[in-house]
């Protein structure tokens, strides 16, 4: 049961892997935002999480940037930016579904199409399809899509 | 809807007593177990009251209450055959600890456990009176009880059927994950004398698993393929709906009486990270741990603190805290702690979780399903 009673408080110093001391240093409110990506059963609303960041698309690129434990956090924070802030990091998204080394979250991306605006879905689900590591499961993924205009680009042509 | 004493009776009957566990003979764990199931009608103010026949021999009873599409169930109170009230909603449902959701309506289906807690005391043989309230008055509401004859409160035996969603267990690396996680998951129940003993099954459930809160027929058709007493964990890609989960239990408790909500999901993708790869045995170890989390809400655990740390379980020997600090450091090492504690810069690891109090055990060992 998801239990999220949330009361964002700072945190200790998170857990991250790619990054050198120094490369990021989460600020209170990055803290807070941390802790609430880290609930194992779950987290509270992108909208809730983002409330009082100055930032909420920088923030959330450094958390899938540096952050790598508990392994949901980066997940949860490209969540975010797909519902939310999809134009601004569509480059971003288009090297997720084609970057070999970011499949969970090139997975995570092609199963949120309809959180994305139509234009940018179209260019991700392109990208995955015709660069992506995985073609075959990219078009399983795509043909999922509401949009026809999407979920289209899975039928492979003659 | 409005409370009201019982006009609905489900009339439970043919309870054979049985036998306290003979230690000395392998007994399977499913005999342990009497099953009664009746239709009933919610009252015309929304009142549903069961009956449960305790003999000699019952110590646990769990109450599984499922109303129409669009009823939304919740318990009131439960009462031994004194008439003493055992457990109130309202004394629980508003409070600062946390012991069931039963008394949440949050959908046709609630579930009731009792004894809880080890203060709760063993059951006195009589007719005991679980009320419920519906919000569809005069309603069908399907009433099954599961009642355990079992003495034994400080070792258990637990069947977990495993389900794939579909083509799940064909993603690379996923099933060799999942299984290293359930050896993690039987360590800890080990170390409390809890015995695992699961079951692995393919299903058709679509691996995007939107099946918060109500479940699906299909949740149903696979439960129905387990021992009838099995916790049923659902391994999908994603656990989609209105909030982004990871793992979560269908209530405190579930029941593991065949249903729609007879589950707990767990997304495997959101624990391998964002390479989508489990390429490090800490990885297995927290899917492991929020499989025996998951499983202990579905148990009947709560957090010892929620986030916020003003909210408590109801359990005596969880250490009470009130700031993060505080909790991180008496409880970071709980199973049940709600998050994962992960220090150091730029360090990978997270504290293992796998604590578990007597209490706690004490919760895990009363749940009707564990024989």
């Amino acid at each position: 049961m998801q239990r999220a009673i949330l009361a964002l408080t700072t945190l200790a110093a998170p857990a991250v892997a790619t990054a050198a001391p120094g490369d990021w240093v989460p600020t209170e409110q990055e803290s807070a935002l941390l802790q609430a990506l880290s609930l194992r059963d779950g987290s509270p609303s992108c909208g809730e999480m983002e409330a009082g960041l100055p930032n909420a698309t920088a923030s959330l690129t450094a958390v899938v940037a540096h952050v790598s434990m508990p392994p949901w956090a980066p997940m949860r924070a490209a969540e975010c930016l797909v519902a939310g802030h999809a134009v601004e990091v569509r480059a971003d998204v288009v090297r997720w579904v084609t970057d070999p080394g970011l499949k969970g979250l090139g997975i995570l991306a092609l199963s949120r199409l309809d959180a994305m605006p139509a234009d940018v879905a179209i260019e991700v689900a392109s990208a995955a399809i015709e660069r992506g590591p995985d073609p075959a499961g990219a078009r399983v993924r795509v043909a999922k899509a509401a949009n026809p205009a999407v979920s289209g680009l899975a039928v492979v042509k003659p | 809807m409005t409370r009201a004493l019982g006009v609905t009776w489900a009339l439970l009957a043919g309870c054979e007593p049985i036998a306290p566990l003979d230690t000395a003979a392998p007994v399977e764990p499913g005999s342990m177990l009497t099953t009664v199931t009746s239709a009933e009608n919610a009252n015309e103010d929304g009142t549903v009251l069961v009956t449960v026949d305790v003999d000699d021999a019952t110590t646990a009873f769990l109450v599984t209450a499922t109303g129409s599409d669009t009823a939304r169930l919740a318990l009131e109170e439960i009462r031994d055959p004194s008439g003493k009230v055992v457990l109130d909603a309202n004394d629980w449902g508003f409070g600062p600890n946390t012991l069931t959701d039963a008394f949440f309506p949050t959908g046709p289906q609630t579930v009731s456990q009792w004894p809880i807690r080890p203060e709760d005391g063993p059951l006195s043989p009589g007719k005991w009176k679980v009320e419920f309230s519906s919000t569809d008055d005069g309603g069908p509401v399907d009433v099954t009880t599961l009642s355990k004859a079992d003495f034994d409160f400080s070792t258990g035996v637990v069947d977990a059927q495993i389900v794939w969603a579909q083509g799940v267990d064909q993603e690379p690396g996923v099933q060799e994950a999942v299984e290293v996680a359930v050896e993690r998951w039987r360590a800890i129940w080990a170390d409390i004398g809890i015995t695992l003993r699961e079951s692995y099954r393919k299903s058709d459930i679509d691996p995007d698993l939107d099946l918060y809160p109500l479940g699906s027929a299909g949740v149903l058709a696979s439960a129905e393929n387990g021992t009838g007493h099995s916790v049923q964990v659902i391994i999908g890609e994603l656990v989609s709906g209105q909030n982004f989960l990871y793992g979560v239990a269908a209530g405190i408790p579930g029941t593991v009486v065949p249903s729609e909500e007879t589950f707990v999901l767990v997304s495997w993708l959101t624990h391998a990270g964002f390479d989508g790869t489990f390429d490090n045995y800490e990885e297995k170890r927290i899917l492991g741990e929020t499989l025996a989390h998951e499983i202990g809400h579905f148990m009947g655990l709560a957090h010892p603190v929620e986030q916020g740390w003003g909210q408590h379980d109801a359990l005596g020997d969880t250490d009470e805290c009130s700031s993060m600090s505080s909790c991180q450091t008496l409880l970071g090492s709980n199973l049940m702690f709600p998050y994962p504690v992960c220090t150091g810069y730029p360090a990978t690891d997270c504290t293992p979780q796998g604590d578990l109090s007597g209490d706690q055990l004490g919760v895990l060992n009363r749940y009707t399903a564990t024989l």
